[in-house]
């Protein structure tokens, strides 16, 4: 079990209010909420990156490891796409499973500045799962993508989770059809300060009711 | 590539032969003809002083060079990455570059006495401060995004410095290097002429007391030489290399 429970966030003005979130081993959770509310802040928390707040973040198996799969894929721009994985991952033969998993493996000498966007999401989402993390989180993955690229790219995120099936996956998002595929649970982020405003189950036969009445 | 060293090299020839006809046109002692300045260049060599020089000189050049980037390197990414620090050593760096170098170098030697040790700390310091301050440009340019990227997936110290902060550097190292070749070399000539007995400042100063031209300009296109091919085969490989990454085409 993973669990955060933030009190608070403030920068210049509040930005996140009280949120519990926890998540269980293989659970696959979805972030919706406008832009600006805090999401990626929320992500950036968990990620350890931002310690400026009040509350605490807490895990059965001491120090989670998490993959974080930022908006841009913020590869290594002068190291090729096997030279960016081995820097966080010293076993060759599970940087060979993931390229061949996300279908980069005849990219692999390329530099990052050669793939097209998708592939460079590919290629982010393959280095933050590489670590074997405890939790991996992604940040608007599928975001400007064209429509055939990101359908690629959420069935890459499916067939992925089958074959790690501990991991768990938070995953923010503003689609409600990525929110339906892809999650578990949907947590609706809302209000200023930003709190959890809703939780919603996607196989719920009035999921997309429910989110048009919170998103509308 | 060829065709570039070819048209350069086509430049210099005419050049040369625009001197070589001033030169023959004027008949004067003062403006010796590259010709004249050739074979003192190659009587020179055979003698084994131009060699000899030459060696002293570059030594010089290659310790303070050394000394002057790695110091004038960890000053500036310092300030760069730490506004405390910058705000502490700004004032003093500032005083630094408009030093002249001519000052520190007699002060040196006064101070230290005609030595080795204040020949090459005058150089060191008159290049520190050049160093520093491109450096310091190329620390403030670093990308917090690929920072926080290493700080997630727990960067060691080594790859930090090896895979995220030196490729960002590059381009500013590279630009202190070329600068500093240049500017050093020059400095050493100067420090070599106020209180050295050999290299090529110490040439150019005899020379310099029996007006033989002819003498400066062969000690000069000698380790113009040098350094040029220092630039050829050292730095300009070494910066082909590093920038592949760059030249590779794009996706579409």
């Amino acid at each position: 079990m993973l669990e955060l429970h933030l009190h608070a966030k403030v920068l210049v003005r509040p930005i996140l209010g009280e949120i519990r979130l926890s998540l269980d081993a293989g659970e696959r959770v979805c972030l919706l909420g406008p832009s600006g509310i805090g999401k990626t802040t929320l992500m950036n928390i968990l990620a350890g990156l931002d310690t400026e707040f009040s509350g605490q973040i807490r895990f059965s198996g001491g120090q989670p490891k998490i993959g974080y799969m930022f908006q841009e894929p913020r590869l290594l721009p002068w190291r090729t796409l096997r030279q960016n994985l081995a820097l966080v991952c010293h076993q060759p033969a599970l940087i060979d499973e993931l390229l061949h998993a996300v279908d980069l493996h005849t990219a692999q000498d390329l530099y990052p500045n050669q793939l097209s966007l998708g592939m460079a999401r590919r290629a982010a989402l393959a280095r933050c799962l590489v670590i074997q993390p405890d939790l991996i989180l992604l940040d608007e993955p599928l975001v400007s993508l064209d429509p055939k690229s990101a359908e690629q790219m959420r069935q890459l995120i499916l067939r992925l989770h089958q074959t790690y099936p501990q991991t768990r996956m938070l995953m923010v998002t503003h689609d409600p059809v990525d929110a339906e595929v892809l999650a578990d649970r949907v947590l609706i982020l809302g209000g200023q300060p930003a709190q959890i405003r809703a939780e919603l189950d996607p196989q719920a036969p009035d999921f997309q009711q429910q989110l048009h009445a919170y998103t509308a | 590539m060829k065709q570039r060293v070819f048209e350069q090299l086509l430049v210099l020839l005419l050049l040369g032969c625009v001197w070589q006809g001033i030169a023959l046109w004027l008949q004067d002692p003062l403006l010796p003809s590259p010709w004249q300045v050739g074979q003192l260049m190659q009587i020179e060599a055979q003698s084994g002083a131009l060699g000899y020089h030459l060696w002293a000189t570059l030594q010089r050049v290659f310790i303070s060079f050394t000394a002057a980037m790695c110091l004038g390197v960890l000053l500036g990414v310092f300030m760069g990455a730490l506004r405390p620090v910058n705000r502490v050593l700004d004032p003093v760096l500032v005083l630094m570059l408009n030093l002249p170098a001519l000052v520190l170098i007699i002060l040196l030697y006064v101070w230290l006495g005609l030595v080795e040790a204040a020949a090459l700390l005058a150089v060191v310091l008159n290049k520190i401060p050049n160093v520093a301050v491109n450096m310091r440009e190329g620390a403030r340019s670093l990308d917090p995004k690929l920072a926080e990227m290493a700080q997630v997936y727990g960067f060691s110290f080594k790859q930090k410095v090896w895979d995220l902060w030196l490729p960002q550097l590059f381009p500013y190292l590279m630009a202190s290097m070329r600068g500093g070749l240049a500017l050093i070399w020059k400095i050493v000539l100067v420090v070599e002429l106020l209180g050295r007995s050999n290299g090529v400042g110490f040439q150019l100063h005899v020379a310099f007391q029996m007006f033989d031209v002819a003498m400066i300009l062969a000690y000069s296109f000698a380790f113009i030489a040098v350094v040029q091919l220092i630039e050829w085969l050292g730095l300009q490989p070494l910066e082909q290399r590093a920038r592949r990454w760059q030249e590779v085409k794009r996706h579409a």
